[in-house]
């Protein structure tokens, strides 16, 4: 092999060859390429065509949403905004609802930004880990302060909150009773003052979206930031949250990792 | 696992497919007649979920070649340890009977930023790309504890720094780091075309005796989509291997003898079974090839 100030050499030398090609392939004008125009056409295509399938496959909602013409266009907005940077086109995409919510041809529509929040936190859930919660460890209920307890939540669990019945404009494209959906959406989205607190999870391999009441959003928002369970048991004191009815459903519904101890 | 018999006594290739994400309930419903399959290492990089119980299942039925598109083993920019560690942990539970990826860039920086632009970008075939190619290489196959297969690209673009032939460039690779060579027959056949070659087939085979008889461990056969005359052809893998590839992979099963092969098919999926009658067409003109006595004058050109 070579030595180490060739092999430092080389990586400068190169690096920035390959800068250049890579400044040249986001670009989006048609500078003089020389010879190289159509080769660069082709590797610019297949940027962009790769990203829009990417994106359509984590956020499939938006795709149907706003149709395949706008969402390549917020595709190469996101490109130059936040290019991927981690080799594996499923974690690219979580700025992609800050770039809806930019897109003036959305002005009318503003709940599609918080709907890529919904796509991606399912994205999200169907690849994280797996966990199932650790039984043993609900011993530590008798054996430790709520105070000093905390609460290990899945990888797989996300929670939203959002001004639009996003439950309803999910369901409306990914279930069997679309008109239904459609309906409650419309219905939902004139109320006034309309809050709705999502909980995106995953019992086995499937994710699945619900509905949180307020109390519960709040808990564990609370339990996710790593507060101890008496803390967030107190935050929550004049509510109608129920510990002792929350923690059976919240271990069926496999949101659980453990408890732990936060001596 | 689906290892046929042999009823020939002349060693033939093992001979694999792509399987791909809309074909998972036809390989996993029956097993079928192929010596392997090559998944897409990234497309199971996810940390659990169905995608993972899936490859449990293909791992139960069938041996697994892992090829990775997102290496870019020829990058200046470092590859992050967090993406090697993850291919390492998917070879660990894979226990891949080849591992690949190809002779191309793909990390790099963009206005400051990092970036991996999720292609195969070419490099130059010169002194300096060679160094950090075979730095790179070097480095991920000390990490994984085990040698890789560095796959030749389609050219589309050509570089003004290159100073070796493409496979000069490639035999040297495989000297610095012990690597070998996944050569992509399709590859070959796109890069004469978008080069002009008058005789493709001529071009192809002489790109073939310019490889050492030991330095390649797959072929990857393919087809493509035709363009209009003057318009560059794009490895899109959306076609059924073509005739010109086929010719190819005779003269190249002559010179370089029984090498695992894998029909390479990732858009414009036809069904499961017209990708198994590819095989059994590989499998029979390996059977032909390598028991005929005229090609048992194997072709020395090395």
């Amino acid at each position: 092999m070579h030595d180490e100030a060739n092999i430092e050499n080389a990586l400068r030398t190169v690096a920035e060859r390959q800068q250049s090609f890579v400044q040249q392939l986001f670009a989006r004008d048609t500078d003089d390429l020389g010879l190289n125009a159509e080769g660069m056409k082709i590797y610019r295509q297949n940027l962009r065509a790769t990203a829009t399938q990417a994106l359509s496959i984590s956020f499939p909602t938006v795709y149907q949403l706003i149709g395949d013409e706008l969402f390549t266009f917020a595709t190469e907005k996101l490109l130059l905004k936040q290019p991927p940077s981690q080799g594996d086109w499923a974690k690219w995409g979580s700025g992609f609802a800050e770039v809806l919510k930019g897109l003036e041809q959305l002005d009318d529509y503003p709940y599609v930004a918080d709907c890529a929040r919904l796509d991606f936190a399912i994205h999200y859930s169907e690849k994280a880990r797996n966990t199932s919660f650790e039984f043993e460890s609900a011993n530590l209920l008798a054996q430790v302060a709520l105070d000093k307890l905390g609460i290990e939540i899945a990888d797989s669990v996300t929670i939203l909150e959002s001004d639009f019945p996003l439950i309803e404009l999910w369901n409306a494209h990914h279930s069997d009773e679309k008109e239904n959906y459609i309906q409650a959406f419309k219905d939902k989205t004139t109320q006034a003052d309309f809050k709705q607190y999502i909980l995106a999870y995953r019992p086995s391999y499937k994710a699945i979206v619900s509905e949180l009441s307020e109390s519960e959003y709040f808990w564990m928002s609370r339990l996710i930031c790593g507060k101890s369970v008496g803390l967030s048991l107190d935050l929550l004191e004049a509510s109608t949250f129920n510990f002792e009815q929350w923690l059976p459903k919240a271990i069926e519904q496999n949101l659980l990792v453990r408890f732990y101890s936060k001596n | 696992m689906s290892l046929l018999p042999s009823t020939s006594e002349v060693p033939l290739p093992k001979v694999g497919l792509g399987l791909r994400h809309p074909h998972f309930a036809d390989a996993l419903t029956s097993v079928a007649p192929i010596d392997f399959v090559e998944v897409h290492s990234e497309n199971f990089f996810a940390e659990g979920g169905a995608t993972i119980a899936v490859l449990d299942e293909i791992l139960e039925k069938y041996p697994v070649s892992l090829h990775s598109t997102a290496l870019g083993l020829g990058s200046a920019q470092s590859i992050p340890d967090a993406h090697l560690a993850k291919l390492k942990a998917l070879a660990a539970k894979v226990k891949p009977i080849l591992m690949s990826d190809h002779a191309s860039f793909s990390w790099s920086q963009l206005n400051g930023q990092s970036v991996h632009v999720g292609d195969l970008l070419p490099l130059s075939f010169d002194k300096q790309s060679l160094i950090v190619l075979a730095h790179n290489v070097d480095r991920v196959q000390q990490y994984l504890g085990r040698s890789l297969l560095i796959e030749n690209l389609s050219a589309y673009v050509q570089l003004d720094d290159n100073s070796m032939t493409e496979t000069e460039f490639l035999v040297e690779l495989t000297e610095l780091t012990g690597c070998k060579l996944l050569v992509d027959l399709n590859n070959i056949i796109v890069t004469a075309y978008n080069q002009n070659e008058l005789n493709i087939q001529a071009f192809a085979q002489a790109w073939l005796n310019d490889i050492p008889v030991d330095k390649v461990g797959e072929f990857h056969l393919a087809g493509y989509s035709a363009v209009d005359q003057g318009q560059l052809i794009v490895d899109d893998h959306s076609q059924e291997v073509s005739r010109e590839c086929w010719e190819l992979y005779r003269y190249a099963l002559k010179r370089f003898g029984p090498i695992p092969t894998l029909i390479e098919r990732d858009n414009n999926l036809p069904s499961w079974g017209t990708l198994l009658e590819e095989v059994k067409v590989a499998r029979n003109i390996a059977e032909q090839v390598l028991s005929n006595t005229e090609s048992n004058n194997r072709l020395c050109y090395a």
